[in-house]
């Protein structure tokens, strides 16, 4: 049989409601002191556990905010310590502690920002190269890896080459074109979130290659079946129809050229 | 030349994604339409231009705006210049980008489609839409007024919904048809086949379940008195959501 609980040793502000408590802990920040019986209260009573369900939650499938590098566990516990330090940093700035769903609301906001912070974070660190003495403890001879910088650049310009450089008119020509293009694409983009997925899809399709298939399982989730795979596919030939007019009419507008032979 | 257009089918065509009946029926219409010719000339230029951006001349020095500011962006919470400055960001920063996806993979269920409608007098105008649901064109419709003939507009939004245990799918279209009677409208749910077992609800955000039906029907009539304000079209199976429309209907000024 099981044992029951134990009940938790009283709080001595258990009493005291959720409004009641934040007011208290930011009254004794606004005369930079800490009041650390509210913050306890606060943090391991009230809010911790909320905050950790829904992190679990959050990180629970690989490959959505959690990087499918990254273990559940260390991956909730390293996003805890975000929701702390966002927890404490931004309780002044809650705007009408007393309202249950805008408290609600604001703990979701530090959930899944707490664990997008840790994401960017191991991203970045991925990113970076750790040098090899911090790894095998300072011992490492370096000469052998400095013989690269001695030989000289690996590719010499080709003496021709100047010969085949662009006249300055048509190099200025040119980069007046690809700033055109550049802040076309710009300017559809921040018009609406339906012109932003649009021009990305652009972006997609012309400057990094992909196939209109292939954006549309980088963007929409897998699809159920094959008709829903097919509506996929069809809707982002239909944004990609429509946004190319779409960039053409702003070109006559905004730059008064009708056709980028014209630049 | 081909009355109507090719529609996506020219960039199916330009990418040789067409079977050959298809391509034939375009490849003659392009000869004859001087306005296709052009649109594809555009999308070449367009492409080719793009292809010649070094990465530093394409993304610039982008710098990552705080996580909060995605995730007010995803809550619509953003004021509108720093919106603007974000959607320019996502537009070369993939990170910032599936930072969003995954936001809004997480809160909704695959099928999500935020459109906002202004309503005028017996007009409909869809101001904006994001998601995967799309707008489809609505023949306009007469209606009789206080004695006299109005143009009558609609919008349609459609998407194609599915139930992943099943593997059975619809296409889902919401349609709003402006009231006769001013500032109000009326919505029907269509769907194509018909799924009893899926149920729809309409819900105006912050309060109660208006009505909730199997979608048993090829239409049901949601609301047939619907006020300006905030809306969730939900399709659900048992307790699992398919879909969900957030419709926001504003009042013309």
């Amino acid at each position: 049989m099981a044992t029951p609980l134990r009940p938790a040793p009283a709080s001595p502000l258990a009493h005291l409601d959720d409004e009641a408590l934040i007011r208290r802990y930011c009254a004794a920040l606004a005369t930079a002191t800490t009041d650390e019986e509210a913050a306890q209260e606060l943090w391991y009573q009230r809010h911790e556990p909320i905050l950790l369900q829904k992190i679990k939650y959050i990180a629970a499938k690989p490959g959505d905010i959690r990087p499918d590098f990254v273990d559940f566990k260390p991956f909730v516990e390293a996003s805890l310590g975000w929701a702390w330090q966002k927890y404490f940093g931004g309780i002044r700035k809650l705007k009408n502690p007393g309202s249950k769903p805008a408290l609600r609301a604001w703990l979701e906001m530090v959930a899944y920002t707490s664990c997008m912070t840790e994401t960017r974070r191991l991203i970045r660190d991925r990113g970076r190269l750790v040098p090899l003495d911090e790894v095998v403890g300072g011992d490492v001879p370096t000469e052998e890896y400095e013989t690269e910088k001695e030989r000289g650049p690996r590719y010499t310009p080709r003496p021709d080459l100047a010969e085949r450089q662009p006249s300055p008119p048509v190099l200025i020509a040119g980069k007046e074109r690809k700033f055109i293009l550049r802040e076309l694409l710009i300017r559809h983009a921040e018009s609406s979130e339906r012109a932003r997925e649009s021009a990305h899809f652009v972006r997609l399709r012309h400057w990094n290659g992909w196939k209109c298939p292939q954006i549309a399982r980088h963007y929409y989730p897998d699809p159920a079946d094959e008709a829903q795979n097919k509506a996929d596919k069809h809707r982002v030939w239909g944004r990609l129809k429509t946004d190319h007019d779409k960039l053409r009419k702003l070109l006559k507008k905004e730059f008064n050229v009708a056709s980028l032979r014209q630049i | 030349m081909p009355l109507f257009h090719p529609d996506v089918d020219i960039l199916r065509y330009r990418e040789g994604d067409l079977d050959e009946e298809k391509k034939r029926s375009v490849d003659k219409h392009v000869e004859g339409c001087a306005e296709c010719r052009e649109y594809l000339a555009f999308v070449d230029d367009f492409q080719t231009g793009l292809q010649e951006l070094t990465p530093e001349e394409f993304v610039g020095t982008q710098t990552c705006p705080e996580p909060e500011l995605i995730f007010d962006y995803e809550h619509g919470k953003l004021d509108e210049k720093s919106a603007r400055e974000l959607r320019g960001h996502m537009l070369f920063c993939d990170t910032c980008t599936d930072e969003l996806y995954a936001l809004r993979r997480l809160r909704h269920p695959r099928s999500f489609t935020q459109a906002v409608i202004r309503i005028a007098k017996n007009v409909l105008r869809l101001v904006d839409i994001s998601g995967t649901g799309e707008v489809l064109e609505m023949e306009p419709v007469a209606v009789k007024g206080t004695g006299e003939e109005d143009s009558a507009d609609g919008v349609q939004i459609e998407d194609r919904v599915a139930d992943p245990e099943t593997k059975r799918s619809s296409a889902i279209r919401i349609r709003i048809d402006p009231h006769p009677e001013g500032l109000r409208a009326r919505m029907h749910l269509q769907a194509d086949p018909p799924q009893a077992d899926w149920k729809v609800s309409l819900t105006p955000v912050g309060g109660e379940e208006l009505m909730a039906v199997p979608i048993a029907e090829r239409e049901t009539l949601l609301e047939s008195d619907l006020v300006p304000g905030s809306y969730i079209v939900n399709i659900r199976k048992g307790e699992n959501s398919l879909a969900s429309f957030a419709l926001e209907v504003q009042a013309a000024a």
